[in-house]
């Protein structure tokens, strides 16, 4: 999705809030239900149909799940401890095939959908050793847009219904609705049932609070995308796109640009999709909190993508940290290890299975697996050193998150994050150690004194907008860490405020927004996933 | 130093996200307490509401007006902002000298020499040629051509119907182009870099004229090597998309309304020449009831030399080409289309003879630097 994309979607979310507002409370969901279904339509065609798959899946696994919990809770009583024990068993038996049968349909279909291609360049090479030279075909399948972020939906819900903390809708349509909202339906955030579901069923009244906070978050991101992010992409593609033309200083000014790229266009779409939401009056999770403020990776990580983050934590490294092998080693290492590593060391396989996960999340490719392993390896290499850090912050006395150590945390945090963007963004992991080699490697003064730096597609000005941009993302950032939440102050505010903002927002997208005949359309990057 | 545990480093816990909401206020509630403080002058919330919208779009109609008078070209010059400013130097003419008006892309702006045109018959006339331009934008261009001439004659160069951009793009396209239009801001927002800041406070005033009349002026010779007959574009079932043959009836219709001539030409191109595309245009100008000029063949008229008459090996015609294109298309339009020497008239030929005597010295000077070039050229070799 580009900009215009994005224009067409405001417009899109306006007249379907103002049909919503002309529905009875009681049947206003079925309104975001039907414009979901065209919303999905028309950005994917036939291949939309997917979502009813997925939802069907969860559907069904889902009420069978909670058949079993009323089967067993009403079968228990008048048992003994042990026949309640045996009774248990065998229910917890059944409900985990029902939840796996669920989640293997859900997943499967993503997995052919978008993993197939990536399977069979790994299989295909395994094969020619045996001397099979053919190898497996490579399939072309049509991979509906946003169905990573709906079948981790889809599978959250399956799971939260097993682990009973949700029961299963009923209505399969609400459930539908809860897959395919549609300001969820390109780019997340991956929300949880319990949390958004109700949200979407129960009908909600005009307010004028969420209309102009939910314009105000609109344009907000509109900002982030249009002036910022997409300004920043070009030098970032020119240089990414020709790496081997350029030295030291272009390398690193591009690789700085496209993490600023990156953050404004996700952060930013996730904007105009949680403003949009929120003018039906719906909120959806937040998706990320200042995260180049984290003193260290795993913070990071904590402030950036957060639906994806707690989704894989309560999901993933849950189910397996507390998995009976798991359990075995966590017991074993207590037997062998010291108390430290004991408890590294079984949290830090789950957490690798986590990063594997979250590295194949974001494409069917090689390179993202690598990418888990690199943000795994720091955060497990990070847990070795720390007690050494905290060790010698007693010592001597210091805080590791204030002054200068927490400054330089900062930098390290932030240095590390664009090494791992420059990896997210090179063409392979060749591109990208060729990459990392030209920076070290191709030391020219020449770039930063001739002027090369202003010709690669972002000129003197273009880097004013972008820094003053940064600048205003950096004011709204502290002082959100400080607890003020600027945007939804502005629109509790008085009036005279409120329309000076969304006037002066409107204004600056207009003029230093980096769209029309001098600029080529810059597609969302998340959305690709 | 990074986390001590692993659980450390997984992400944040969920109950952190936002709790679902509930409406914070009913609709349209009316609050008594506060409601009293105004007692005697009470409006209805509803009116409030309304009064406060109403306002609200009043501020955000005169931003944006005042946004788009700031960025809107005050000259029609490059240096003004003005995109293809030969294209649109029309603007400067006086209001109804120009007799006939030529439409089209790059091909328009190099195959035809108003100037030549002039020379030869008295005719005025104005090529607005813009590279890869599409119909629909032919349609704003002729809108703005009206606003000051009325032409006898409107000529469409045909390559735009066939533009390089897919269904989809083009549809894209047209919806910019119309934007674009709507509301000129749009495209010319990004002239904040290079603006003068004293063009805030100027009003548009259009009067810088051009002496090519939108012709782009190369003499250049870079000649086709292959054989021009051989050059055919075969196209399986062509078709033209929605946006260019609704613009296209727009044209016409518009056409029909100011009593306009509407002709369609095809000039010498063997980049794009296609025998299918050319059949197509025949028989959509049939269904219109509008004259297609063909001048796109092995042996038409014009009599153009491959060898001479390209500037860069067939895509382009350079001067030489569009003298030949030109002299013809000038005797057509006279004998078939009613267009009237303007030599008597001494407002508009006083004007006109001092553009083509600058427009004969520029030809002179191009001609003795390419001729310079190529004796420079053969030295080398």
């Amino acid at each position: 999705m580009t900009y215009d994309s994005y224009l067409f979607f405001a417009a899109y979310a306006l007249i379907v809030l103002g049909i919503y507002l002309l529905f009875p409370l009681k049947y206003r969901w079925t309104v975001l239900l039907g414009a979901g279904a065209l919303f999905c339509g028309f950005l994917n065609g036939p291949v939309a149909l997917w979502v009813l798959a997925c939802a069907g899946f969860a559907y069904v696994s889902a009420r069978h799940l909670t058949t079993l919990q009323d089967r067993f809770a009403k079968e228990k009583k008048d048992l003994s401890k042990d026949e309640r024990k045996a009774l248990k068993a065998r229910y917890t038996r059944r409900k985990k095939w029902t939840a796996a049968g669920g989640i293997v349909g859900a997943l499967s279909i993503l997995l052919v959908l978008k993993y197939c291609n990536f399977f069979i360049g790994q299989i295909n090479p395994l094969l020619s050793l045996f001397g099979v030279t053919e190898g497996i075909p490579f399939l072309s399948l049509a991979l509906p847009m946003g169905i990573s972020y709906y079948t981790l939906q889809a599978i959250g819900y399956i799971i939260d219904t097993y682990r009973g903390v949700c029961r299963a809708e009923k209505n399969f349509f609400k459930l539908l609705l809860f897959v395919s909202f549609f300001p969820q339906m390109t780019e997340g955030p991956i929300a949880r049932y319990g949390q958004l579901a109700p949200q979407l069923t129960e009908g909600h009244r005009y307010s004028n609070e969420n209309f102009t906070g939910g314009v105000t978050l609109i344009l907000w991101g509109f900002f982030k995308k249009i002036v910022i992010s997409d300004r920043a992409s070009f030098m970032a593609s020119e240089v990414f796109d020709n790496s081997a033309s350029y030295g030291t200083f272009a390398l690193i000014t591009a690789a700085v640009l496209y993490t600023v790229q990156l953050y404004t266009d996700f952060s930013g779409c996730i904007d105009i999709m949680s403003g949009t939401a929120r003018m039906f009056g719906i909120r959806l999770p937040e998706n990320f909190r200042q995260p180049f403020f984290s003193h260290s990776v795993g913070e990071f990580w904590r402030r950036w993508h957060i639906s994806l983050g707690t989704w894989f934590k309560d999901y993933v490294f849950y189910s397996v940290s507390l998995s009976a092998p798991f359990m075995k080693l966590s017991k074993a290492a207590s037997a062998k290890l010291n108390k430290f590593l004991a408890a590294l060391l079984p949290s830090s396989c789950a957490l690798l299975i986590v990063w594997l996960g979250t590295g194949l999340w974001h494409g069917a490719d090689m390179k993202y697996v690598v990418y888990g392993l690199y943000y795994f390896l720091i955060m497990f290499l990070g847990s070795l050193v720390d007690p050494l850090g905290a060790k010698a912050a007693q010592k001597w006395g210091f805080d590791r998150k204030k002054g200068v150590f927490g400054a330089l945390a900062v930098a390290r945090t932030i240095l590390l994050v664009i090494i791992g963007m420059i990896m997210f963004r090179a063409g392979s992991l060749e591109e990208f150690a060729n990459y990392l080699w030209g920076i070290v490697s191709r030391v020219n003064y020449g770039e930063l004194t001739g002027g090369v730096l202003l010709c690669l597609g972002t000129d003197t000005p273009d880097f004013i907008v972008i820094g003053a941009g940064a600048v205003m993302m950096l004011i709204v950032g502290i002082m959100k860490e400080r607890g003020t939440d600027v945007l939804q102050t502005v629109a509790k505010g008085p009036i005279y405020i409120k329309w000076s903002v969304m006037l002066g927002l409107i204004a600056v997208i207009l003029v230093f927004g980096a769209y029309g005949p001098n600029y080529g359309p810059v597609d969302n990057i998340y959305a690709q996933f | 130093m990074e986390e001590t545990t692993a659980s450390k480093t997984a992400p944040a816990p969920a109950e952190e996200s936002p709790k679902p909401e509930k409406d914070s206020k009913p609709e349209e509630t009316p609050n008594p307490e506060k409601d009293s403080r105004h007692s005697g002058r009470k409006l209805p919330p509803l009116v409030i509401k309304g009064v406060r919208g109403v306002c609200f779009f009043v501020l955000l109609g005169l931003m944006l007006f005042g946004l788009n008078h700031v960025y809107l070209p005050k000259n029609n010059t490059k240096e003004n902002g003005m995109r293809n400013a030969s294209a649109f130097s029309f603007y400067a003419e006086p209001a109804n000298t120009i007799d006939t008006m030529i439409i089209g892309n790059s091909d328009a702006y190099s195959a035809f020499s108003p100037m030549e045109m002039w020379n030869a018959y008295g005719m005025t006339s104005y090529v607005s040629g813009q590279g890869h331009l599409i119909v629909p934008e032919s349609y704003t261009v002729l809108e703005q051509v009206l606003q000051n001439q009325t032409p006898k004659v409107l000529v469409v160069e045909t390559d735009t119907i066939f533009s390089k951009y897919t269904k989809q793009e083009l549809e894209h396209k047209t919806a910019e182009v119309l934007l674009y239009r709507a509301y000129p801001l749009l495209q010319n927002h990004d002239r904040w870099k290079n603006m003068d800041i004293a063009e805030v406070f100027q009003l548009p005033d259009y009067h810088y004229r051009t002496y090519a009349k939108g012709q782009y002026m190369s003499c250049k010779v870079d000649p086709y090597k292959g054989d021009p007959k051989k050059k055919n574009k075969v196209i399986q079932n062509p078709e033209m998309d929605w946006p260019v043959k609704f613009y296209l009836n727009r044209i016409k219709e518009v056409c029909d309304e100011k009593g306009i001539k509407l002709i369609l030409v095809r000039v010498p191109c063997l980049k794009t020449r296609s025998v299918d595309n050319q059949a197509l245009i025949r028989r959509y100008a049939d269904e219109i009831g509008v004259e297609f000029l063909d001048l796109d063949y092995e042996n038409s008229p014009v009599n153009i030399n491959w060898k001479t008459d390209t500037r860069d090996k067939g895509t382009h015609l350079n001067c030489y080409g569009a003298k030949k294109v030109s002299l013809y298309l000038g005797q057509y339009l006279m004998d078939h289309y009613g267009i009237v020497s303007r030599k008597d008239d001494a407002s508009v030929a006083s004007a006109w003879n001092k553009d083509y005597e600058r427009y004969q010295e520029e030809l002179e000077k191009q001609a003795k630097a390419e001729e310079q070039a190529r004796v420079l050229a053969n030295i080398g070799k």
